[in-house]
């Protein structure tokens, strides 16, 4: 008896070693064809989901591109609930590898260049002039792309930031990536009651005065918490989340001044800010329970108008909040308020700035059996027509357009707009086409004002992107690290954050005295000096690549 | 007499036996195969993947081609041990863990002990579903309801301002948050855990109690004589389980519970090991791409040694003190 069950022991452990050596992956395999069909593999967008799209193939753009393009694409959605980077590792590292690959290709451990090396995708810059034309005259800025002859991008600056954005650290282009046109960088910032200040007979704050001004008001109002907010917000954390602090001429998180990297806490203005805040709890202007509150209860505070003012997104924020606080009361009403400008009037230099071309991308997997009509069929995002259909859809069907003098003005038809059949106008829109964040050109003017149904949101879309073009020159883009520089700052983060933002959270909420900052800095200094220096050599390699 | 001493010398072969016992046993092997099959995929093949604290793991590479570290593989154990993190997540680790041994490993003892004592079948079921409930909400609702609990205005804080404590943010407070974890921990799973306590005090017979009263014990006689040594063995036992798991303060309500002013408390392995692997820092700018699995494995791996230690230990001496024992 027991020298049976060591016998099944033994073949078991045979078998578990025979199974897992099986499964050790290879580069797979390739099969050249006549490029009528491919696989491609995408995350299907939340809201198409949403929408009930559960094959891109039943989508209306993708059924238009099929005809306008003759090739058939076998769509390989990931199981929906895994989250996206997971899977996408999964696929990559298999042998059931698809031939062209959309994602956020940073998520590649090592990130696109070794995904190159590791002979995972095709290098492009040999195919694009003859199989890419479109994409190829837009990263190189011909006058003649619908682009630049439209306005919609300009053509000295925005090529050079796409090729230093959406390339290797070798300048290779790995993949046709998502590229942004417009003006529109922001989606967040400062907004407050716009049917109270009208009450008061207020103006929209632009500035630390008019701002104590509204809030003092508020305060002798008997407004609990004139203003509230997240943590997000006060903190020195993320660029993305600018407020007060662009009043004094200092932004968030880690950016650029002159090329140099720096860090807030340690620019000079950052100590005003902090004491400001610090002052505005004090005086009960300022919600002290920031570190705590999530964005829920603060919606709640504005809507039941415990609270006049916060930060919020133009969908998230202005979009829920609005519909809500107008089944009380049809005046209700919140206006975004632009960036603080300087006590000096100089207007606020950050605000939330996104990449010009994000690092999702369309890639072509070594296995693709026809690497140029893969090009090809990618390419139509990029010219005129493609990139109509997969922002607007088809014509007289769900979208109008008309010439003006300085371009075409696309519009939304009422299919869209009063979303027959769909809960809200983004149900709708993701229902027909894939008007954002899919690979081709990215928050185009026209989806923005079709997209947002409120006027509110319109407005934001401008207010927040005042500082649109000088705030470009203060955001990092997204670098390239090696792993020891990934693991040096994620030393540097473990060791120094909290310490640092429990000391300027304490004196913000008045457990500490401001005295104290200085010491804080201090303390924190050394270590993100070694951040500041890893992020700097990254940004330095990069500025080779702008040249 | 005979005969057996004859087929003792001749034994017959390993395939023989092998076969016969099959004939006598198959519908039990026939039975077992799904289990075993369970524990291949899900247990067994799995714990390959510790070699990858071993290694310099690569994802595209995988498991078997990824490049062993410096050190005769032990490089990211050396790592952790000299790095400036050991101490003070060692040290996190081990107070919660200590305060739940002590708070919350007797509380779900101590509930089913009072349960019994409740003559009332009806208040007895309603108390008992009441006590369930929370260990069916899921965790991040019962953080985001401790986090609105122990806010400025929570509920829990207002309590104690009307005790004449002080109003804060008792969430944020580095000092407040074992007493939080381990106290709303209780809350979580008092009633749960003392499912198994009520169904071995329902074990015990009632007749030792009435020969007890005869003999003119009262209530507190009773219970020390009776019902707790009634008890004892499946505390021991659970006893054990618990120091298996002396290294292992779970993540999930941590990394809910956590704000940049306790994360010098509340960093304990499994978190750093997550912030590590799955490269979780809190609102840092780093991308994805700096998991390092291999490191977290490492760390992974010795949290389990330290358990499997610690469970050993206890069995041990249970079973010297106490002849229980779970092997």
């Amino acid at each position: 008896m027991k020298k049976a069950t060591k016998l099944i022991a033994i073949i078991s452990i045979v078998a578990i070693l025979a199974v897992s050596f099986a499964s050790c992956g290879s580069k797979g395999k390739r099969v050249e064809h006549d490029g009528k069909e491919f696989t491609f593999w995408t995350q299907m967008d939340s809201l198409s989901q949403r929408a009930g799209i559960e094959d891109y193939n039943d989508m209306l753009m993708f059924k238009e591109l099929e005809k306008a393009t003759g090739v058939h694409i076998k769509f390989m959605h990931p199981i929906s609930g895994s989250t996206g980077n997971e899977a996408f590792v999964t696929m990559i590292s298999s042998d059931d590898r698809a031939e062209l690959v959309d994602n956020n290709w940073s998520a590649y451990p090592g990130g696109p260049q070794k995904a190159i090396e590791d002979g995972i995708i095709i290098a492009l810059n040999d195919y694009l002039k003859e199989n890419a034309p479109n994409f190829y005259a837009c990263v190189n800025g011909d006058e003649n792309h619908f682009i630049f002859r439209d306005g919609l991008a300009d053509v000295e600056t925005s090529p050079k930031y796409w090729r230093a954005q959406a390339t290797t650290a070798d300048g290779q282009f790995y993949g046709f990536n998502v590229l942004n046109i417009g003006t529109t960088r922001g989606f967040g910032g400062l907004y407050i009651r716009g049917d109270l200040l009208k009450k008061w007979g207020m103006e929209i704050p632009t500035n630390i005065a008019e701002w104590e001004a509204v809030l003092a008001k508020a305060k002798s109002e008997g407004i609990q918490y004139p203003f509230s907010t997240t943590l997000d917000v006060i903190s020195f954390k993320g660029y993305g989340s600018q407020g007060f602090n662009t009043a004094y001429g200092v932004g968030k998180g880690f950016y650029l001044e002159d090329d140099k990297v720096v860090f807030a806490p340690f620019q000079p203005g950052y100590k005003e800010y902090v004491a400001k805040m610090a002052e505005w709890v004090k005086k009960g202007y300022l919600d002290p329970s920031f570190s705590t509150n999530d964005g829920e209860k603060v919606r709640g505070y504005i809507v039941n108008g415990q609270a006049i003012a916060s930060w919020g997104y133009i969908g998230g924020d202005l979009g829920t909040v609005t519909p809500e606080g107008q089944k009380k009361d049809t005046n209700y009403e919140v206006v975004a308020c632009p960036f603080p400008a300087e006590a000096d009037g100089t207007p606020a230099k950050y605000q939330m700035t996104y990449a010009e071309a994000s690092d999702r991308a369309v890639a072509i997997t070594y296995n693709c059996g026809n690497y140029e009509k893969a090009m090809q069929w990618a390419d139509y995002f990029y010219s005129e027509e493609g990139a109509t259909l997969n922002i607007f859809g088809v014509e007289g069907n769900t979208f109008t357009v008309e010439e003006t003098p300085e371009r075409k003005v696309y519009k939304y038809t009422d299919k869209i707009t009063n979303h027959e059949g769909f809960h809200s106008v983004e149900d709708a829109l993701y229902y027909y086409m894939l008007p954002c964040n899919h690979p081709g050109f990215n928050q185009h003017p026209d989806y923005l004002q079709g997209y947002y149904p409120i006027q509110a949101q319109k407005d934001a879309v401008i207010t927040w992107n005042l500082s649109s073009e000088e705030s470009k020159k203060h955001a990092i883009p997204s670098l390239n690290f090696t792993q020891d520089e990934l693991d040096g700052m994620a030393d540097v983060v473990e060791v120094a954050q909290a310490p640092l933002e429990t000391s300027l959270n304490e004196i913000i909420r008045g457990e500490a005295s401001i005295d104290t900052y200085d010491a804080a800095i201090a303390k924190a200094k050394p270590e993100y000096e070694k951040y500041i220096k890893i992020q700097q050599d990254a940004y330095n390699r990069y500025l080779e690549k702008m040249k | 007499m005979k005969e057996q001493t004859i087929n003792l010398k001749k034994k017959p072969g390993l395939g023989q036996r092998f076969v016969d016992e099959m004939k006598r046993n198959y519908v039990l092997y026939i039975m077992s195969i799904p289990i075993i099959v369970y524990f291949v995929l899900f247990c067994y093949l799995p714990m390959f993947g510790l070699l990858i604290s071993f290694q310099d793991f690569n994802i595209i590479k995988g498991v078997f081609n990824s490049p062993w570290t410096d050190m005769y593989g032990f490089a990211h154990f050396y790592k952790f041990f000299t790095g400036s993190m050991f101490w003070p997540v060692m040290k996190n680790t081990l107070l919660i863990s200590f305060y739940e041994i002590i708070f919350s490993f007797p509380a779900p003892i101590i509930f089913a002990l009072m349960l019994n004592e409740i003559k009332n079948l009806k208040y007895k079921k309603i108390i008992q579903t009441v006590t369930y409930l929370p260990h069916f909400i899921s965790v991040v609702v019962i953080c985001s309801m401790i986090i609105r609990f122990f806010q400025h205005d929570g509920i829990i804080t207002s309590l104690i301002a009307l005790l004449g404590g002080e109003r804060r943010d008792y969430i944020i407070d580095a000092d407040a948050f074992r007493t939080i974890y381990v106290g709303t921990g209780i809350w979580q799973g008092i009633g749960w855990g003392s499912i198994i306590y009520i169904s071995a005090l329902s074990s015990i017979d009632q007749e030792l109690y009435e020969a007890a009263v005869i003999d003119g014990a009262g209530k507190w006689k009773q219970l020390i004589h009776i019902t707790i040594p009634g008890i004892a063995s499946t505390i021991i036992i659970l006893f054990i389980m618990r120091m298996g798991q002396i290294l292992s303060v779970g993540y999930e309500k941590i990394i809910l519970l956590q704000r940049s002013e306790t994360v010098s408390v509340s960093r304990v392995l499994s978190v750093y090991t997550y912030e590590r692997g799955l490269g979780g820092l809190s609102g840092s700018t780093v991308a994805s791409g700096s998991n390092q699995y291999s490191y977290a494995s490492a760390v992974g791996v010795f949290t389990s040694l330290v358990n499997i230690l610690f469970l050993a230990i206890t069995n041990k001496i249970s079973k010297k003190v106490s002849e229980t024992s779970l092997f």
